[in-house]
């Protein structure tokens, strides 16, 4: 983290003139007063740039303390999964603030969109939306701003639990947007109960050997064998590594498939009725009506929940109306509109007593209360040798 | 002369040279790779050689089916197809004009539950599965690459003297003696051509594996992808890139020799 601040304070110090702005109202944090600037400035937009600039010159000390001035860009560069973001939103937002574009560029991975950040420089975007740990690999690479939270007041509309995560425990970096968890998905025809890790590799080199699957993602996949047996899901020690790796090589051979993409279509078919996978799949499946008795089960051994989250980009080349962007997108109403176009769960609490309360208590969407302890938090572990070389004897083991 | 050379080394020798430099690093922190000099990423290697010999299997296999499925289509285009010639070769090419990606994961639907797989369940009773299995991943590969031995032995035997054929018959060769003799020797070298330009991209192979063989089929290419993509650790995949590099300059110069050493000792005989 500290190596973040210096890579932080480093970008200032070579900052532009947008980068500037950016600081002078850092130093003010006028608290709640940001917002209304915002969109009373936005009136103002065509004011020209150098009055940002000289605003900038003065000395931090001497800023006046009310009202911040922000310049409004008409321009914002969002880097997202696709389907990830709400078509109806993003008209809303464009009229709202007369954006006169909106670009919207998608990756199929964290690892694609590192890689194109790396590739083609950090002014490419204003805000991507990388999984929380990978975030917090972002942040050390200093590829994020640190967010001023003066300027998102509507953070308070999201649950406290996604604010302080392990990687980034006062929340200097991240805005929480989706999130979900990693566990059983079965077919109504499984008839044997599925509640724990344990029966999972019961039933698969069982029962169900040959019609089983994992989904291609060893940070997923890890942590079955690893609660199995009690360890922590980000645990580095050889001797819990190994033992998982015996629990995956004897999975290995029962299994129909290692696949993430079209894994759904599996569980559809019935090649396969029982899946370590995501739970935005068991839901979108329980909506057809032929699959609605697909059934989705955090393990009793515990799991891992993943979140997704929006980030300012370090070298954003339009950061105010980015942050105008990552608070209104946290306005209730508004996340009511992202969460029905995506079927995840909101990290924000506010949106939950707008949305139906069908998809408020379906397990396969939000966790129930009484689960929320068997949920951790995974870090970052590709850069673990040991877990990347377990990993290729599995996926290599005929 | 300058210009040549300038491609020649920015395209080929520099990327290379880069590979084998990152192959003796580490990786980074946040993934890529920081110099250093070590021999683990290689040692690694030889500790699991699993996909290596798949991919090495399965290329030599699916090399001998393209071989087997080319020759007599090529040879029935070159001799049998008549005005029709123009014709049946642009049918062969007109599927080309489709992404890679768009025909291998239209075999997926072929080959799946709905496909084959499931009509010949449902016709035997038997739990018949083609996903995922190394006979997938053959007939994915011999339908990409098929072209690429057509054309090769097609441009040889369209070549093809036919008064040489009719000589040999008229010396007493019978057709086995006639296509050993004459017809072998004269397609030799597009026989050549086109395994070396099979072989050689199918030893990386990676997205026929990755879509047909559901991730259960685990070839270098998929493994280069791991390292690359997903562990982020360019050291560990540069050095299979280096060790794949090698394997592929010995068995291609081994090939060239064994097959023009048989070629010049070959003498003729009525048998």
């Amino acid at each position: 983290m500290d190596e973040a601040v210096r890579q932080y304070q480093i970008d200032i110090a070579k900052a532009t003139i947008s980068r500037r702005r950016f600081m002078t109202g850092a130093a003010i944090a006028a608290g709640s007063a940001a917002l209304a600037a915002c969109t009373s400035n936005n009136v103002a937009s065509n004011a020209p740039a150098t009055e940002a600039a000289s605003a900038s010159a003065a000395p931090a000390s001497a800023a006046p303390t009310p009202v911040p001035s922000y310049k409004l860009e008409n321009e914002l560069f969002l880097f997202n999964w696709s389907d990830y973001f709400s078509p109806d939103n993003k008209k809303t937002f464009t009229a709202q603030y007369h954006l006169k574009n909106f670009q919207e560029d998608t990756y199929p991975s964290n690892e694609d969109m590192l890689a194109k950040l790396q590739a083609g420089g950090k002014g490419q975007y204003d805000i991507a939306v990388p999984t929380a740990e990978f975030s917090a690999t972002l942040a050390k690479g200093g590829f994020l701003q640190k967010l001023d939270k003066s300027r998102l007041p509507n953070l308070k509309n999201v649950n406290q639990r996604f604010l302080t995560l392990p990687f980034d425990p006062n929340d200097d970096y991240i805005v929480p947007k989706d999130w979900g968890t990693t566990g059983i998905i079965y077919r109504g025809s499984v008839k044997e109960p599925v509640k724990s890790w344990a029966d999972f590799w019961t039933l698969a080199t069982g029962k169900y050997s040959g019609k089983t699957l994992v989904v291609d993602s060893p940070g997923d996949v890890f942590v079955a064998p690893l609660r199995m047996h009690g360890y922590d899901v980000n645990t580095d020690k050889t001797d819990e590594l190994e033992v998982a790796r015996k629990e995956l090589l004897k999975l290995r051979p029962h299994l129909q498939s290692i696949d993430s993409d079209n894994y759904p279509d599996t569980l559809r078919s019935g090649d396969a009725v029982l899946a370590l996978a995501w739970n935005g799949t068991a839901y979108l499946m329980q909506l057809e009506p032929k699959y609605k008795d697909t059934g989705y089960t955090i393990p009793t051994e515990g799991t891992i929940q993943w979140v997704d989250t929006w980030v300012l980009l370090a070298e954003a080349p339009h950061p105010n109306i980015a942050y105008t962007f990552l608070n209104w997108i946290q306005d209730p109403n508004i996340q009511v509109i992202e969460s029905n176009y995506a079927g995840y769960a909101s990290a924000n609490d506010a949106a939950k007593p707008l949305m139906d309360p069908a998809f408020v208590k379906n397990p396969a969407v939000y966790v129930p209360d009484d689960e929320l302890a068997l949920l951790s938090v995974a870090t970052d572990q590709s850069g673990n040798k040991q877990r990347a070389d377990i990993w290729a004897e599995f996926k290599a083991a005929g | 002369m300058l210009p040549a050379s300038f491609w020649y080394l920015f395209l080929l020798v520099v990327p290379l040279a880069l590979v084998v430099v990152y192959s003796f690093g580490e990786r980074g922190t946040l993934g890529g790779y920081t110099p250093a000099f070590t021999l683990d990423n290689y040692s690694t290697v030889f500790e699991r050689p699993a996909p290596f010999l798949t991919s090495l299997w399965m290329s030599i296999a699916g090399t001998i089916l393209c071989m087997l499925v080319a020759f007599p289509l090529a040879y029935f285009i070159a001799s049998r197809a008549g005005r029709r010639k123009g014709l049946l070769i642009v049918l062969l090419v007109i599927p080309f004009w489709t992404s890679f990606l768009i025909r291998t994961i239209a075999w997926l639907l072929i080959l799946g539950p709905r496909g084959v797989s499931g009509f010949l369940s449902d016709t035997t009773g038997l739990d018949i599965r083609l996903l995922g299995t190394p006979l997938a991943i053959l007939i994915g590969i011999v339908y990409n690459y098929l072209p690429l031995m057509i054309f090769p032995l097609y441009v040889t035997l369209e070549r093809l003297d036919r008064t040489l054929l009719e000589a040999s018959k008229d010396l007493g060769a019978g057709r086995w003696a006639t296509f050993r003799q004459v017809t072998l020797p004269i397609i030799w070298p597009g026989l050549i051509t086109g395994s070396i330009l099979v072989f050689i991209p199918l030893m990386g192979e990676y997205v026929v594996p990755a879509i047909l063989g559901l991730g259960r089929v685990f070839l270098i290419g998929n493994v280069l992808q791991l390292d690359f993509l997903s562990s982020r650790d360019w050291p560990a995949g540069s050095a299979k890139a280096v060790v794949l590099i090698a394997i592929m300059l010995v068995s291609v110069s081994f090939y060239v020799w064994a097959t023009n050493r048989g070629r010049r000792t070959r003498d003729v005989s009525v048998l």
